[in-house]
């Protein structure tokens, strides 16, 4: 909090002679309570001229909610807080855009003044430099997740705004573009498919210790890593992820093992590296000629310029892929002819080793500077080379690159765990799936939980949509006992019968008799004798005289969902019955019908703790059989935790993904509306399950819920629609209504 | 049976002995299933045969509503009455022709079975509704297309059909020939077939990629073909080879950058 804020301050001077008597005597109002308050003059002196500028910019409203809001803050944290809040807002107002940027300002660090005041302080020390490098409205989203993460953690916070956690800085360089890797990962892994014939394993860098700007992608083997956001890239953000993607592929293609670092000096290391990412692009632009032009068009350095060395290696760099470049500088100009009289030997990785050696020692004998803690490659398509060298751990002198270095080697070493220790192309496919396996397979934690996926959630307040946003964790199903479905049979015989009978009655009834059909196998007997009374009276004759059937229409599969939160182990009133008990016992029930049915179901239990922790366990999967396991997983299914059912939702629709049939269906049984520890408001978890459902329907997949109780059912009303929801308020018909309410969805 | 015959060359350009194994199964009235992807020339190669041979060629595009009376045949009603009007496989068998269905699978299995006499020993056709046995002419020969690479686990050929056929394996021709296949058709030069041509190979990294299968010939002829009428490279093949393939915006992405690089 060093800047200075005086210009704005002396602007303050300006604007107070030019306000009118009602903004006067209002700006006189609030001075006078922060003055009467005690804070001190130090904070009233600042405000005195904060509120002009204000009242200037924002107006009156907006002047009275800072004020009361600085109060609170000076109240609920301390008197050096509500200071430092004041001068922030003096430092930031400039970047505020208006008068709801500005009330959203202050509101969210209101919230955080009431809940974690210690974190005041983090916030703004970094505020400034941040908003610097992503704009107001950006940083005003990193900070409100923040403020939503810190809520009763207050070390959670302060590792958040101090831009330790891996989550902060994940958030934040997401923030910094307006394509990030989330969006285009697909395509990415797609284009580079079609190009250089490979999948590669794309994944996201946060934790590059570097200032936005200067982030690279990096790779290992087929893991190609990139940032979150290509930061002032400006409308190319996208082509530059397309240049690093295949500039990655085109090393891993046309790329040999890792050079030795040897006696190397960090000089050297970076000339090779350009000479190395030259012959790759080269060797992958002959059968793609555009590929050449696309990469070119990165290369903007002017051919002139001092002689420093990233300049210099800046200028090499283009000189190489850009014949007609012609620089006046003897060193790159020796660097591109050496370089093109080899294009023969282009193939052998060892000519760029043996360039690079060259023109690293020509530039050493030139006393040229080499700062390799700030050295950066460029254009910024290009990746940091780390893949291309064999580091041992001793020489790694880059600190500026040691994080991912870390990393790198714990790939390493978990490969070599593995027995897999060298790339081996012939074997792509092999080694695709263990890379994946390795890489993808997210760490176990103590209770055997796997994290499956991360997914959005809806904050209907701010109308945001936070990416990996929830944990999802898959926990193996409880062995239950093994006579799940002779117990059930026995307890529901008449029913099971009944609902088969239902069951068989819609699978013959599928298809339906069409008479007077203009073609088909058989002729329609009752239309052929009047087409033929009609022809002998000489009258037109209806020509539809042929009869068929419907074809069997049914396709459809389903995923059920069942809530298992702590509530669930309530007793039923009049029965010694819990509603997970009922739960089973219709699951079992409907999974039986279904199966009859031919329809794939797959069911899934769910709970949570809190964001961090959705747990899910899979009872059944689509192309499971019912068999004695599903019967075990269902009956070992426990009531615990709460309930989020967004997460939950969008989870179900990943599992469709290989699901072929015409209707998907998702039916979720709950005894209660959503919940969780971690959200204080009500309102909060329904807009996401109402967003989840509709995201769902945008896959053409439909969700239902049977809601246990009515205050379950008013609030599943909300999310799924009144027409999608079925509310049993004696829930000991469960059993008995849910394979019939199933039906009636489906026919 | 003439309005069936072929009397002028359709343009083929073999990729193997497909030739000489197709004249030796129909020397022996033996049924020829043709599997491949699409538009690699598998009903190309039939019409080819078929004017080889002199022999009438009677087409059937299989889909999934066709019922059995579709190729057998049905009682229409006249004037005086009911009478029978001969289907197209009737036709051919009845006349000594090849009956070639195309994309058989795309038909119900229940309709496909109707084959089934035809195809062993027997080589005899029942109508049943008209109590006809009709025996086959000693020229009459089944050839039947389907293409494995999109069909799902619902649209398969039983292995009562499958078992029945000799089968000859189609799949895209190499680079060489692919770039005179587009010479020989549409008279483009020859730099610029490379280019299709490699576009098409790039596109067929993306089978099981977010495609079922990539480009096929044919749709490098129709870029040709649109090269030769004036448009750039880069639209021809937005037009002739992304737009028709895709409707996901990330895979067309892709082709789109195959169709840009490797101009």
């Amino acid at each position: 909090m060093n800047d200075d804020p005086g210009p704005d301050i002396k602007r303050a001077v300006d604007i107070k002679d030019g306000l009118n008597p009602a903004e006067n005597a209002l700006w006189q109002k609030c001075n006078d309570r922060i003055k009467n308050a005690g804070y001190g003059p130090r904070l009233s002196n600042l405000y005195s001229e904060l509120s002009i500028l204000i009242l200037h910019q924002f107006g009156a409203e907006c002047l009275q909610s800072f004020t009361s809001s600085l109060s609170l803050v000076a109240v609920k944290a301390s008197k050096s807080d509500a200071f430092l809040f004041c001068q922030a807002t003096t430092l930031l107002i400039k970047s505020i855009p208006n008068a709801k940027d500005f009330s959203d300002f202050h509101e969210i660090v209101l919230e955080l003044a009431r809940k974690n005041p210690a974190n005041l302080r983090a916030l703004f020390d970094r505020g400034p430099n941040i908003i610097r490098q992503l704009g107001f409205e950006r940083w005003l989203v990193w900070v409100e997740s923040g403020v939503k993460l810190s809520i009763n953690n207050s070390l959670r916070g302060e590792q958040f705004f101090n831009l330790i956690s891996q989550e902060s800085k994940q958030i934040l360089y997401r923030q910094a573009g307006n394509f990030t890797f989330q969006l285009l990962e697909r395509q990415l892994r797609l284009e580079t498919r079609a190009l250089f014939g490979i999948t590669p394993i794309l994944r996201e860098i946060y934790d590059d210790k570097r200032e936005v700007v200067k982030h690279r992608s990096s790779f290992s083997g087929k893991i190609f890593m990139l940032p979150s956001a290509y930061a002032n890239s400006g409308n190319r953000e996208i082509d530059t992820y397309r240049a690093a993607s295949f500039h990655l592929a085109a090393h891993y293609v046309y790329g040999g093992g890792r050079f030795e670092i040897e006696k190397l000096k960090p000089m050297q290391i970076a000339i090779i590296s350009i000479i190395e990412d030259a012959r790759v692009e080269w060797l992958a632009s002959e059968k793609m000629p555009g590929l050449r032009k696309f990469w070119k068009s990165f290369h903007s350095v002017s051919p002139d310029g001092i002689a420093t060395a990233p300049s210099l290696l800046t200028r090499l760099s283009r000189a190489l892929i850009d014949p007609d470049f012609n620089c006046s500088d003897a060193w790159v100009q020796k660097g591109k002819k050496m370089f093109f009289q080899a294009q023969e030997s282009w193939t052998d990785p060892r000519v760029s080793r043996l360039i690079g050696n060259l023109l690293g020692h020509d530039l050493g004998q030139l006393r040229v500077q080499f700062n390799a803690k700030d050295y950066v490659v460029n254009p910024n398509y290009k990746d940091d080379n780390l893949g291309l060298w064999d580091f041992e751990q001793d020489e790694m002198d880059m600190s500026n690159q040691n994080e991912l270095m870390v990393e790198t080697t714990e790939f390493k070493q978990n490969k070599s765990k593995n027995g897999e220790t060298q790339k081996n192309k012939e074997d792509d496919n092999v080694q695709e799936d263990n890379e994946t396996g390795i890489v993808k397979t997210a760490r176990i934690e103590e209770d055997n939980g796997i994290l499956v996926t991360k997914l959005a959630e809806y904050d209907y307040q701010r109308r945001v949509l936070r990416e990996d946003w929830v944990s999802v964790y898959e926990f193996k199903p409880l062995n239950g006992t093994t006579n799940y479905w002779q117990v059930l049979e026995e307890n529901y015989s008449s029913l099971i019968r009944r609902t088969e009978k239902l069951v068989g009655a819609m699978a013959m009834g599928r298809k339906l008799r069409l008479k007077k059909q203009a073609e088909g196998e058989k002729l329609d007997v009752d239309a052929t004798i009047e087409a033929a009374i009609s022809y002998r009276a000489k009258k037109i004759p209806d020509t539809n005289i042929y009869e068929g059937n419907t074809p069997p229409q049914r396709s459809i599969a389903i995923h059920l969902l069942v809530d298992t939160s702590a509530s669930t182990g309530e007793k039923i009133i009049s029965s010694d019955r819990t509603i997970l008990d009922l739960e089973k016992d219709a699951t079992g029930i409907l999974m039986k019908a279904v199966d009859k049915l031919g329809d794939p179901i797959a069911v899934t239990s769910f709970c949570s703790i809190g964001k961090d922790q959705v747990r899910i366990q899979r009872i059944k999967y689509f192309d499971e059989s019912l068999n004695l396991l599903a019967g075990m997983n269902i009956s070992g299914m426990q009531s615990q935790y709460s309930t989020r059912m967004g997460p939950v939702i969008r989870y179900t629709g990943e599992s469709f993904k290989n699901v072929h049939a015409l209707r998907k269906l998702v039916l979720i049984i709950t005894d209660g509306e959503p919940s969780d520890i971690d959200v204080s408001d009500k309102d909060y978890l329904v807009h996401d399950a109402k967003h989840a459902v509709n995201y769902l329907k945008n896959l053409q997949i439909d969700a239902f819920c049977v809601a246990l109780g009515n205050q379950a059912g008013e609030r599943a009303n909300e999310i799924f629609g009144k027409s999608r929801c079925v509310t049993i308020n004696n829930i000991e018909n469960l059993p008995d209504q849910l394979a019939k309410i199933y039906l009636r969805m489906t026919s | 049976m003439d309005e069936y015959k072929i009397n002028k060359e359709p343009k083929y350009t073999s990729i193997g002995n497909e030739v000489s194994v197709f004249d030796a199964a129909i020397s022996q009235n033996l049924p020829i299933m043709l599997k491949g992807p699409t538009g690699c020339g598998k009903t190309r190669f039939v019409e080819h045969m078929a004017w080889k041979l002199k022999m009438p060629l009677v087409t059937v595009s299989c889909h999934e509503d066709m019922t059995a009376s579709d190729l057998v045949g049905r009682y229409l009603l006249g004037a005086d009455g009911t009478y029978w009007q001969d289907g197209p496989l009737t036709l051919a068998v009845r006349s000594g022709a090849i009956c070639y269905l195309d994309e058989v699978v795309e038909a119900r299995q229940d309709t496909t079975v109707i084959i089934h006499s035809l195809t062993d020993d027997r080589r005899i056709l029942p109508l049943e509704k008209k109590g006809e046995l009709v025996r086959a002419h000693s020229n009459f020969n089944l050839v039947i297309s389907y293409n494995p690479g999109y069909q799902s686990v619902i649209k398969d050929l039983k292995e009562s059909t499958k078992q029945r056929f000799c089968a000859l394996e189609f799949s895209y021709p190499n680079k060489t020939l692919e770039c005179e296949i587009l010479l020989a058709e549409t008279g483009i030069d020859k730099k610029t077939a490379e280019k299709l041509v490699n576009v098409a190979e790039k596109s067929r990294n993306l089978k099981g990629n977010g495609l079922s299968e990539g480009l096929s010939t044919r749709m490098l002829v129709h870029a040709s073909r649109l090269i030769q009428q004036g448009l750039d490279f880069q639209e021809a093949g937005t037009i002739a080879l992304v737009n028709p393939m895709t409707d996901d915006n990330d895979v067309k992405a892709a082709l789109q950058t195959a169709v840009e690089l490797c101009c």
